[in-house]
């Protein structure tokens, strides 16, 4: 049994810097690469588009669309891979619907995953605008026809190099909700380049960090935000992300109870109907510890939780990464002044109470 | 006094099939230059500019050369077709060739580097393969720099006189295209010959002006 992977070891000289790229992540995912500019992650697309022509292999699932050794390269129009970048990705000379044809007449229709032009019309909301041309489309909805149609090509693979970057704040902000949609309609595997933060917690399930042309970290979203060898995890903005479910609605407190694989979370009342997927983000500024379970608080959420580690960041404050008790391989993390660990003498395999002052949700 | 319209038939078939052929040849040679030339880009970018600033006479002039019964390219043409090729109307399509071909290759190379890869890599990306991709949207993309490099190859070749007297001498229904059939009128005092055809001449260059200026105009955001 071949394991649903995408895996590749590509090496390709930039002139200034060598992008070497070895990785294997789960296939039907979405795959955020992040790093500082130049650091190779839209090098690293290009190669998986096969616009670039990198030394070594790579692997989509059980089909192999290069290998430099036995002089095998899948081109470009044979891999399907749909693109969205920061720009001139739709056709000038084509309106919008004529640009979702372009890509339904060429895709295969025999693919379990037919995503029909009606369908992305709908999805994206852009039947206002069908019959514009890019140059007639403001920032957000040409990337949003983009998305379309990438769709619309039926890929094996998308791939999204910083779509938000050339769009304002009001923007990114109008189409990070179809991004989610795109990402929830299903199992199209996808590379996500992007400098954001945010972006990255929203939508990464897997998560590959550049450094200087090669990667220097690569593991599951959900473990990546809560692993201090993780180099995200030494920003001053530090959080663990993770996803929930909707479990049920406390209407008499206005509450709202998610469920996650570790435990649950009272949250004020959201509007999402019961079962309904979202993501969590937990900031570790907005988690303090105590040494017992203190009823007279009134922070909603207290979990019994297990340190694990201690790392001192800045001087004057401890970054602390903490499991959970429920299951064993999640953690989160509390940020905390020194002086507090000094007093409270916390150590690892301490039993402590995480009180979780603030839940912010990401869809 | 009849005319004979001969001269300005031949240089309507010799234009035509000149501009056939550079758009054909010069297309390819036009998006190598762009994007794959590498460090023979500008090596090859004067050999294909020379044209513009050598006399058409020094270029005839090696062309003869070249192309003359002792010359690697006539006698490769003698074993081809049992011809000779100096003072035919081949002769001459080769040499309009190479004399027009920095008014195609030029403004296409530049073209093609403005428009860059990245509208026919999407198109790739959309499972268009390499044929496709240039009748769908390379060509609908370049097809306004396209017309007007056609056109100034078209105008170009009608107008040439120095490279057409030295390779294709002076044969009547051959070699004596307009412009050279006015410069035997001129010489022989035939005022009235030379003034038709060059009065034609003038017209039919304008009128094709015109037509390709009037053709498109509708605004397209790039080239």
């Amino acid at each position: 049994m071949t394991e649903d992977t995408i895996s590749a070891n590509l090496r390709l000289d930039l002139g200034s810097i060598e992008m070497r790229a070895s990785f294997s992540v789960p296939r039907p995912q979405v795959t955020c690469l992040y790093g500082p500019s130049g650091s190779g992650k839209t090098t690293l697309l290009r190669c998986l588009a096969g616009f670039a022509r990198a030394e070594g292999w790579l692997k989509v699932g059980d089909q192999l669309w290069q290998d430099h050794q036995h002089k095998c390269f899948i081109p470009t129009y044979r891999r399907g891979v749909g693109c969205v970048f920061q720009q001139d990705t739709l056709f000038p000379h084509l309106n919008v619907r004529q640009n979702l044809d372009y890509a339904w007449k060429r895709a295969p229709r025999s693919a379990e995953h037919v995503i029909r032009p009606d369908e992305t019309i709908d999805l994206m909301g852009l039947s206002s605008f069908l019959t514009r041309r890019a140059h007639e489309l403001s920032g957000g909805q040409r990337q949003r026809v983009a998305l379309a149609r990438a769709l619309v090509s039926n890929p094996s693979l998308l791939l999204l190099d910083e779509p938000l970057s050339a769009l304002d704040e009001f923007s990114k902000r109008e189409l990070l909700p179809y991004l989610e949609a795109m990402q929830r309609l299903g199992s199209i595997p996808a590379f996500y380049v992007t400098h954001s933060l945010d972006e990255l917690m929203r939508l990464a399930d897997h998560v590959l960090i550049f450094d200087q042309g090669s990667i220097a970290y690569s593991a599951p979203a959900e473990q990546a935000f809560s692993d201090l060898s993780c180099p995200l995890t030494m920003q001053t903005d530090t959080a663990s992300v993770f996803k929930a479910r909707v479990g049920s609605h406390k209407d008499q407190w206005g509450l709202t109870w998610l469920e996650l694989d570790w435990g649950g979370l009272r949250v004020p009342r959201i509007r999402l109907p019961t079962g309904s997927q979202l993501r969590v983000r937990i900031r570790a500024r907005d988690v303090s510890l105590a040494l017992q379970r203190h009823q007279d608080t009134t922070i909603l959420n207290i979990l019994p939780v297990i340190v694990a580690e201690l790392k001192p960041v800045d001087g004057s404050e401890y970054l602390v990464r903490l499991q959970t008790t429920a299951c064993p391989e999640r953690h989160f993390l509390a940020r905390t002044s020194r002086r507090s660990i000094q007093q409270l003498n916390i150590q690892p395999k301490q039993l402590l109470f995480a009180q979780i002052k603030g839940v912010a949700l990401l869809h | 006094m009849p005319i004979d319209p001969e001269p300005f038939l031949l240089t309507l078939r010799l234009a035509v099939v000149t501009t056939l052929l550079l758009i054909l040849l010069g297309l390819p040679l036009a998006w190598w230059l762009a994007f794959r030339a590498g460090p023979l880009k500008p090596f090859i970018k004067s050999l294909v500019a020379l044209p513009l600033v050598l006399p058409p006479t020094v270029l005839g002039f090696y062309l003869l050369l070249v192309m003359g019964a002792s010359g690697p390219l006539g006698q490769l043409w003698i074993r081809l077709t049992g011809g000779t090729l100096a003072f035919t109307f081949e002769a001459l399509v080769i040499g309009s060739f190479i004399f027009s071909l920095p008014f195609v290759v030029l403004p296409m190379q530049s073209a093609f580097e403005s428009l860059g890869k990245s509208y026919m890599e999407m198109a790739a990306s959309l499972r268009a393969g390499p044929l496709d991709r240039w009748l769908s949207i390379g060509l609908p993309l370049i097809r306004r720099s396209l017309m007007t490099s056609a056109t100034l190859a078209f105008a170009h070749t009608l107008g040439e006189f120095g490279i057409v007297l030295m390779i294709g001498g002076n044969i009547p229904g051959e070699t004596e295209v307009a412009s050279i059939a006015i410069y035997n009128h001129v010489e022989a005092i035939e005022y009235t010959q030379a003034h038709i055809l060059a009065g034609f001449m003038a017209i039919a260059s304008f009128l094709l002006l015109l037509a390709v200026n009037s053709l498109d105009r509708r605004p397209i955001t790039i080239i």
